[in-house]
């Protein structure tokens, strides 16, 4: 009984001892299966993180490729603009030459032979200053340069000035020509009138282009939106189709390629126009018929303006220019003689310089009220000119720049370096004797 | 530190000595842990010194000499388990020159937490002097450790300590 029970216990013991075993043996290959993923788990781990390492390298580089793209694009557009501006310069300033010397040439005394081809050179130099402009508006808009004018205008003379531009083409063609205005519309508006008569002066000359017979239809009147005004310009012409329709705003476009040939054109005023309604806050837009004749709609913001009255010849005024010591800046020789022969009109004899430099010297000598000083000038250019004379211990004078290009920077350029006033080329008596008015105004004062 | 030294030290009492010594010692120093280890997990070193002490008070052997052993039998454990790092190593003198660089590092990999023991080696010649630095003092385990790998390399290895500061000990190894 005794040993039996010795045995039994025995054999407890031995079970009791293989379960532990099992146990034990579990756990180390718990432990082990443990450092084993625990070391896979490292492994991948250190991969993602090569992974994120490299991915984020490549996202940095890729970062910077892009900010040097658009480095060099911005740089691009710099260079455009530049250039843009400088051909601005470069085409107008002997196109101003040609204009103002055929000007000069027909105040001579030509025989008819003479005086036909004089005419015939202003005429194509009319036409080619047109193809010209519309090149450079469409380039000075895409490239976000045109800034509009925000000053005040009366619309019915813009329009009566617009009616009598044409009115020689209309009879020759022997087209007859209706104008309405609404009675609503106000005195005075603010806006560029610059801008509102070239957007009706290419959809008068192109409905006065395609149309042979019948009349041509101008409207002007309110609109139930508070400062947005519409304008029309109705023909009887040959129409454009529907499918021609669609491009018609599209730069480079005409309503068929033949146009080009039969009519002429650039095929850039109808895209200028509808941007410039776009700038204006107003749209453009034109229902047509075949053979029956097209209308062109288009809207603007013009708020009312005050009356401000427009600078008139007046002899009062005329005479107190007279005592005027003026100072002419410019390089260039024809633009010299046609600046001179203008200013000879307002009753002014000015003294030249032909540069900065010169310049100086004249001002050492004698003290001026006005300086008209061209911006690009070798030696000496007009903003570094002006610079020295605002430093100089002399009675100041008034300067006025005279550009060739109008763009906003210019003008900034102009009155930081001390500038009191500027003047687009190319000018005219009337805008020289506003300038002048100006002047006289301030000093008035 | 690493459960794997207290479980090999307590696998260890229960084969040289046996089962009911192991749970006397756990009795005598009736350890936090209860003294249920797992080689993965991380116990409190005091706990070994309070078992080794126990040991050392139930068997007569003095503790360092206990601790020495147990050096010796823990090489062999690491040498079976982890075999790879013994691979295209030709001797004791490079096993153990690259104990920080190499095996530790891959402690690391499996136990970011570790707060491993330092061995910073110099050749001399024939001599290779291995600076242990710890804070648990467990210089003579190191000493087992080394003496256990020239003994996994059939080297003998002739060991000399001296204690620079409390936790550093300078080895001189030389070979026979």
């Amino acid at each position: 009984m005794n040993s039996s029970l010795q045995v039994d216990a025995i054999a407890l013991q031995e079970r009791l001892q293989q379960r532990l075993e099992r146990e034990r043996k579990a756990r180390k290959e718990a432990e082990q299966l443990l450092e084993q993923k625990s070391l896979e788990l490292y492994n991948s781990n250190v991969k993602l993180r090569t992974l994120a390492d490299n991915l984020e390298l490549m996202v940095s580089k890729r970062t910077q490729e892009l900010a040097e793209a658009l480095k060099q694009a911005q740089a691009a557009t710099v260079a455009k603009s530049e250039f843009l501006a400088m051909m601005s310069h470069e085409i107008r300033t002997p196109m101003n030459g040609v204009l103002g010397m055929t000007d000069i040439l027909l105040d001579t005394a030509l025989n008819d032979e003479q005086e036909g081809y004089a005419r015939i050179i202003k005429n194509c130099s009319e036409t080619l200053l047109v193809v010209i402009n519309d090149i450079l508006d469409f380039s000075k808009i895409e490239a976000g340069k045109l800034e509009l004018e925000q000053i005040a205008f009366k619309p019915r003379l813009m329009l009566e000035e617009l009616l009598a531009i044409f009115q020689a083409q209309i009879q020759e063609k022997g087209l007859s020509l209706n104008s309405v205005v609404d009675p609503q519309l106000p005195e005075t508006l603010m806006g560029d009138p610059t801008r509102l008569r070239q957007i009706f002066f290419n959809l008068l000359s192109n409905a006065i282009k395609f149309t042979k017979s019948g009349q041509i239809d101008v409207h002007l009147q309110t609109t139930a939106t508070p400062n947005i005004i519409q304008a029309s310009v109705k023909d009887t012409g040959i129409g454009i189709a529907p499918k021609a329709q669609k491009k018609l705003f599209t730069a480079f476009s005409q309503s068929d390629a033949s146009t080009t040939r039969h009519y002429g054109g650039t095929g850039l005023g109808l895209a200028i126009c509808a941007r410039l309604t776009a700038l204006m806050d107003g749209r453009i837009w034109l229902e047509s018929a075949e053979n029956k004749g097209s209308c062109f709609f288009f809207t603007f913001n013009a708020p009312t303006g005050e009356a401000e009255l427009k600078p008139e010849l007046s002899e009062e005024l005329l005479e107190s220019f007279h005592d005027l010591q003026l100072l002419l800046v410019e390089d260039h020789p024809i633009n010299r003689i046609i600046a001179t022969k203008i200013i000879a009109k307002l009753g002014i004899s000015p003294d030249i310089a032909i540069d900065g430099l010169q310049a100086l010297e004249q001002i050492k000598q004698k003290d001026y009220d006005i300086i008209l000083m061209d911006m690009q000038m070798p030696n000496m250019d007009g903003v570094t000119t002006t610079r020295y004379i605002r430093a100089m211990d002399i009675k100041q004078p008034y300067i006025i720049a005279l550009t060739a290009n109008a763009f906003s920077e210019d003008q900034q350029a102009c009155s930081d370096a001390g500038m009191n006033d500027f003047l687009s080329k190319p000018f005219n008596v009337e805008k020289i004797f506003a300038k002048l008015k100006a002047y006289k105004q301030i000093m008035g004062n | 530190m690493k459960g794997m030294v207290f479980t090999e030290f307590l696998d260890m009492v229960e084969a040289k000595f046996s089962a009911d010594m192991v749970d006397d010692i756990l009795d005598d120093a009736n350890p936090a842990s209860g003294g249920a280890y797992t080689a993965v997990g991380t116990y409190d070193h005091e706990e070994l010194v309070s078992m080794v002490i126990a040991l050392s008070k139930r068997t007569g052997i003095a503790a360092p000499d206990l601790i020495k052993v147990f050096g010796r039998h823990l090489f062999t454990v690491f040498a079976n388990n982890y075999r790879q790092f013994f691979d295209h190593v030709p001797d004791a003198f490079t096993f153990l020159s690259g104990i920080d660089d190499v095996i530790h590092a891959e402690v690391y990999k499996l136990y970011p937490d570790a707060n491993l023991p330092s061995f910073h080696c110099e050749r001399d010649g024939n001599i290779l002097y291995m600076t242990y630095h710890s804070f648990r003092h467990f210089a003579d385990l190191a000493e087992g450790l080394i003496v256990g790998t020239g003994e996994y390399f059939g080297e003998t290895l002739a060991v000399e300590r001296e204690e620079l500061d409390a936790d550093t000990t300078r080895f001189a190894i030389s070979k026979l």
